[in-house]
């Protein structure tokens, strides 16, 4: 158990590290990586423009010792200046990071729980919720996260952060309760629940004993997955709710082409997706039966 | 179930080929603007009205399917055929090329698809002619999205493998080439035809986000994403619901591919 964890936080890492480095290779490769601002500039004359491409190209040092450079700088909380935003990326991510922690772990939590708590009524011989529920799933499942986040805007009365909660939640919400409703409803046609009813059990302990926690592990399972989603679903939610967070920096940068912050901002999402799909993994191997 | 699905299918072709024939039942074209009749309400003339440039709607809207309609699906086909030249390799041979492999495909999968997707399009030029922007957009989504298809598909080709007749025509002396091509393809058709029936509403949604966030096909070439995009000015959409008809139609769009095969929900 020790050694798998230790086995899959390793290769989360590794995952991360390898990102890292394409994602570097791949910015080094752009085009128009490394034209200085100064080079359209007319006061500079044609010697000041050769003498300022050769001060850019004696800074540069090859894609992985820039790479190796940028990781010993990032191990010291060091993530450069932010070419767009004349800023440190550090103190950027800083200050957007917990808008978007706190939309999408509200999100998270609202169409976990709405998803859930549907699929629970669906499985327990509820077809009007069962039809009600799956419609609007499928409905919802139609649209991209982009046109919901509009539809917020229709709805007006929420602040921007509080809008992108919901419009995650909405995003988060048909994936869980379709997922949720085909396991539960596996679950709830089995022959020891059906015992179960037979003999009477009660609806709480039918539901927590013999639903519930036997669904749980694979339930968990997807846990890291939603995050993944939740967090994707951030950027255009962020942009067209107007909340201040990751997703609406890494549109920014994208629209500024300030391609090295972007990728400091892509590498920690997936840091933060790769360590909650190992979270869920614990949690899962700790729940699972024996 | 069955009729259902057949409705959907003569849906979507219905809708497919009024795309194509958008030339004919839409004469006015996508990018002519008749400045005398700005966001004209829906006539006889316009059935869909105009917008505020005096483009005739219902002509994007026919050329933005069209676009949509046709690239998703072509973008679709180069996603499964990448994911099944990497999975098929990954579960039949084995081995370090099923490991390295499959290390690849998790650091596809490890970044969130919008920012997978927002971060490789910032990498390429921006300020592109429409038709580049149209190639550089499917053609992304498609070398991009080969990871899912890919993982289904290697665990497909490993559960082949290991099947009775796999290995009874291995012990008849059936070369990897035969077996390959005689035995585990035919066997995998099914998966990769669903896989590529997945892959087109993914995209369709992907490529609606990317115009929604201006970083998808460019003006004045129509596309789905940056028709969505027009339904921002909440204002006029309220006063005016005919606007609403590019959702409407990517609704139905949707709702069809969901009933010719359903969603891997959490795929993107």
């Amino acid at each position: 158990m020790r050694a798998r964890l230790i086995h899959s936080f390793t290769t989360v890492i590794l995952t991360v590290l390898l990102g890292g480095f394409i994602a570097a290779t791949l910015v080094r490769h752009s085009p128009g990586f490394g034209v200085d601002e100064r080079e359209f500039d007319a006061r500079y004359s044609q010697d000041s423009i050769r003498r300022i491409r050769q001060e850019a190209k004696a800074s540069e040092h090859g894609v992985l010792a820039d790479y190796l450079r940028f990781l010993s700088r990032a191990s010291t909380g060091d993530l450069g200046i932010s070419a767009g935003f004349r800023r440190p990326v550090a103190a950027l991510i800083a200050e957007r990071f917990p808008a978007t922690l706190a939309s999408a772990g509200a999100g998270l939590g609202l169409g976990w729980v709405l998803g859930m708590l549907l699929a629970l009524a669906a499985a327990l011989s509820r077809p009007a919720i069962d039809v009600c529920a799956g419609a609007l799933a499928a409905f919802l499942l139609c649209l991209p996260s982009s046109v919901l986040a509009l539809s917020m805007g229709l709805a007006g009365r929420l602040d921007g952060n509080q809008a992108a909660a919901a419009v995650i939640a909405l995003v988060i919400f048909p994936r869980v309760f379709r997922y949720a409703r085909a396991i539960l409803g596996r679950v709830a046609n089995a022959p020891h629940v059906l015992m179960a009813r037979a003999r009477g059990v009660g609806t709480r302990r039918l539901v927590w004993a013999h639903l519930v926690r036997p669904c749980a592990p694979a339930m968990l399972a997807l846990l890291g997955v939603s995050v993944s989603v939740a967090f994707g679903a951030a950027i255009p939610v962020e942009v067209l709710c107007d909340s201040p967070g990751l997703g609406q920096l890494a549109w920014q940068a994208a629209l500024k082409r300030d391609l090295p912050l972007l990728v400091d901002i892509t590498l920690l999402v997936s840091l933060v997706a790769g360590v909650s799909g190992l979270a869920a993994e614990i949690v899962r191997s700790a729940t699972a039966p024996s | 179930m069955k009729s259902l699905r057949r409705a959907a299918m003569a849906l979507l072709a219905g809708i497919y080929l009024s795309a194509l024939l958008a030339g004919w039942l839409a004469p006015a074209g996508y990018a002519r603007q008749l400045r005398e009749s700005p966001a004209a309400k829906p006539s006889a003339h316009f059935w869909l009205g105009t917008d505020e440039l005096g483009r005739d709607s219902l002509a994007r809207l026919l050329y933005g399917s069209r676009v949509s309609l046709s690239l998703a699906p072509a973008a679709a086909a180069l996603a499964t055929l990448l994911g099944a030249a990497a999975g098929i390799s990954a579960g039949y041979w084995g081995g370090w090329i099923d490991t390295s492999l499959a290390r690849v495909m998790d650091l596809f999968l490890s970044v969130p698809w919008l920012f997978f997707l927002l971060s490789v399009r910032a990498v390429l030029p921006l300020n592109v002619r429409p038709l580049e922007s149209v190639g550089i957009t499917f053609l992304l989504l498609g070398l991009l999205g080969w990871a899912g298809p890919a993982r289904v598909l290697r665990s497909a080709a490993r559960e082949i493998a290991g099947e009775d007749f796999m290995i009874q025509a291995r012990a008849r002396g059936c070369g990897r080439l035969r077996l390959l091509t005689h035995h585990l393809l035919p066997n995998l058709a099914p998966v990769l035809a669903v896989q590529f029936w997945m892959s087109i509403p993914i995209f369709i949604l992907s490529e609606a986000n990317l115009g929604f966030l201006g970083l998808g096909v460019a003006e004045p070439l129509p596309s789905w994403g940056n028709l969505l995009a027009g339904l921002q000015n909440l204002d006029v959409v309220m006063g005016c619901p005919w606007r609403l008809a590019p959702l409407v139609l990517l609704l139905v769009v949707m709702a069809c591919f969901h009933l010719i095969v359903p969603m891997e929900d959490f795929s993107k």
